[in-house]
């Protein structure tokens, strides 16, 4: 990777060995940034918590995987979020039978500009964003946003690499009227406010279109910023539904079809009927709910409990005690990101698992992955997509995706398919249309083939696929009935 | 003046622009002389050239004074600001590793008594 390193060192008083196999253990003994891994080898999810002093966010996650470890004396950490980088530790005999111990952190252009937009310094109205704009009468831009930082960052973590995979795909025929498509990325933290900001940000920078793979919160905050007669705004990811402005377009699965397509299955399979629903203290948890209760009792199910907590909980310690007291034995949970993987995990090492069937409406791969193999074994997932659908589009995606990002990137989940397959819709609706309006239009009615099958847009704020049923295993998901 | 992280990246994708600034962290304010003896590996030349494209992108300082130009390293830039967190974060990780390493195993969370002086910090490539 070409980038900027980092380096600081120090003595350890005990051996390369002792001080390898302390990685990862966060929480305990754990150290570097309080490190989190369920395994030290490599493919292996890790989590380090940076300090606060990032905006106004109390503390950022740096998301990633072990790229590589020699035992006793190297680990590197490849890590997508909150900026693409990696982390390279070293130990080495020192004398007196230490270690001599150093951690590098290399960053790209792109880490550097989180970096110093974080630190509230990049010039955004004046400069950076007027800069661009100069340039924005070369290009067609689009804008990604995305959550880079905060409980999202989880759910979000290949969106911006299949976004820039689909651009690269349309620049490859040619880019859109002439121009090369630009795409600019930026960073909600999974907070509305922000997310506000940086749509404002990505229409004033000139972007044509911007994509948004954000909570719904998010979506509603840029949608009031670019209403009207701004860029396009697409919602292309899973989302409770909802009316759109004019300029908007919302597609992605629905609740009510993700919890339909298993709840009849489950009961059966469970031998109850009592559901608890859990979910995160906004718009979209409370959409979702609606739904459920809706899909649960269409099949003779019980909703015996409803409970939200706000984004950005990491102990649901209370949550599951009020499972455990209620009659439910199956349990849908929209939790998202963060709160998803917390949940699930003390849901895991509480022993609630053992005794209760959860269908998971958010936990895509990138999620799972992060619930760990142990916790997430034998949960229930409906999406459109899985990475591990078989068919020759996706086969083809997954070896470009793999070949650009190399084989420690994030999974494709269905948030980064969507996005992908939202940016490949515009661009051929801007292909063959002559102005904005047309676009739209064109959008609205947008039939396509892609990865995760046929997708046909039902006006501005539906958009028909398959789902597909799967439960996760050791590794990813296994589809059912495929 | 504009520094985009694009410029500031160009700036410091240079070995020898790494090594002023490395210099310029240890040394404090210097002449551009002082900092060619220091810097040896090219000329004069090619170090004022150098020290105008840190300058430009917000880097570095520039202060002349009579017949000399003194250059330090710009402490409110918003590149080494960014830079100079993460490098706090490092040594943040480090100090972490040696209050794992020294602590008695029953007393987790005990405050890391680190010397500051013991965790250095430099530019690399």
């Amino acid at each position: 990777m070409q980038g900027i390193a980092l380096i600081a060192d120090s003595d350890l008083a005990v051996p390369p060995d002792e001080a390898f196999w302390l990685f990862g253990q966060g929480g305990q003994s754990g150290w570097l940034l309080g490190a989190t891994c369920d395994a030290v080898r490599p493919g292996t999810a890790v989590s380090l918590r940076l300090p606060a002093g990032l905006g106004s966010q109390p503390g950022i996650d740096i998301l990633g995987r072990i790229g590589a470890c020699v035992p006793g004396r190297l680990i590197e950490v490849v890590h997508d979020q909150p900026w693409h980088g990696r982390l390279r530790l070293k130990f080495k005999p020192a004398s007196g039978g230490g270690t001599r111990f150093s951690v590098s952190a290399e960053l790209d252009t792109d880490g550097l500009a989180w970096l110093m937009d974080r630190r509230g310094l990049a010039p955004r109205s004046g400069g950076d964003v007027g800069a661009r704009r100069d340039e924005g009468a070369a290009v067609h831009r689009l804008g990604l946003l995305t959550s880079k930082s905060g409980p999202g960052a989880v759910f979000a973590m290949a969106c911006d690499y299949l976004a820039r995979l689909a651009v690269e795909e349309v620049n490859a025929e040619g880019g859109l009227g002439g121009k090369p498509v630009d795409l600019m990325v930026r960073d909600d933290a999974t907070d509305p406010g922000r997310a506000g900001l940086e749509a404002g940000c990505l229409a004033a920078a000139g972007c044509q279109a911007i994509v948004a793979s954000v909570t719904s919160a998010s979506f509603e905050a840029a949608q009031r910023t670019v209403a009207g007669a701004g860029p396009l705004l697409l919602y292309p990811i899973l989302n409770e539904g909802g009316a759109v402005g004019g300029n908007v377009l919302r597609w992605g699965e629905r609740p009510l079809d993700q919890v339909r397509a298993v709840a009849g299955r489950m009961m059966k399979g469970a031998g109850s009927r009592h559901w608890y629903l859990v979910g995160n203290d906004y718009c979209w948890s409370h959409g979702a709910h609606l739904a459920a209760v809706r899909a649960i009792e269409a099949v003779g199910g019980q909703v015996v409990g409803d409970v939200f907590t706000p984004l950005g909980t990491t102990d649901f310690g209370p949550v599951i005690e009020g499972i455990r007291g209620s009659r439910a034995t199956l349990v849908v949970s929209s939790l998202v990101g963060a709160d998803e993987v917390a949940f699930e995990r003390q849901a895991w090492s509480s022993g609630l698992r053992q005794s209760c069937d959860v269908l998971s409406l958010a936990m895509e791969e990138s999620t799972r992955e992060r619930v760990g193999d142990d916790a997430s074994t034998g949960l229930w997932a409906a999406f459109g997509y899985f990475e591990a659908v078989e068919n020759a589009a996706n086969r083809e995606l997954r070896r470009r995706y793999r070949e650009a990002y190399g084989r420690w990137a994030p999974p494709i989940s269905t948030f980064a398919e969507s996005v992908y397959e939202a940016i490949l819709l515009y661009a051929a609706a801007a292909r063959s249309a002559d102005d904005r309006t047309d676009i739209l239009r064109r959008l609205q009615h947008a039939r396509a083939s892609m990865p995760r099958g046929p997708v046909a847009a039902a006006g501005p704020d539906s958009m028909s696929q398959r789902l597909r049923v799967a439960r996760a295993v050791p590794g990813g998901f296994r589809l059912i009935n495929e | 003046m504009r520094t985009t992280a694009q410029d500031a990246f160009d700036a410091l994708s240079d070995p020898t622009r790494r090594a002023i600034l490395d210099f310029l962290a240890r040394s404090g304010e210097v002449t551009a002389g002082a900092i060619a003896d220091a810097v040896d590996e090219v000329g004069r030349t090619a170090i004022s050239a150098h020290l105008r494209v840190l300058r430009t992108t917000g880097l570095v300082e520039e202060r002349k004074q009579g017949r000399f130009r003194y250059y330090e390293l710009a402490a409110d830039g918003p590149v080494l600001d960014a830079l100079a967190f993460l490098q706090s974060i490092l040594h943040l990780g480090v100090s972490d590793a040696v209050a794992a390493t020294t602590q008695p195993a029953d007393a987790p969370g005990a405050a890391a008594d680190v010397d500051p002086a013991s965790a250095r910090g430099r530019w690399a490539g």
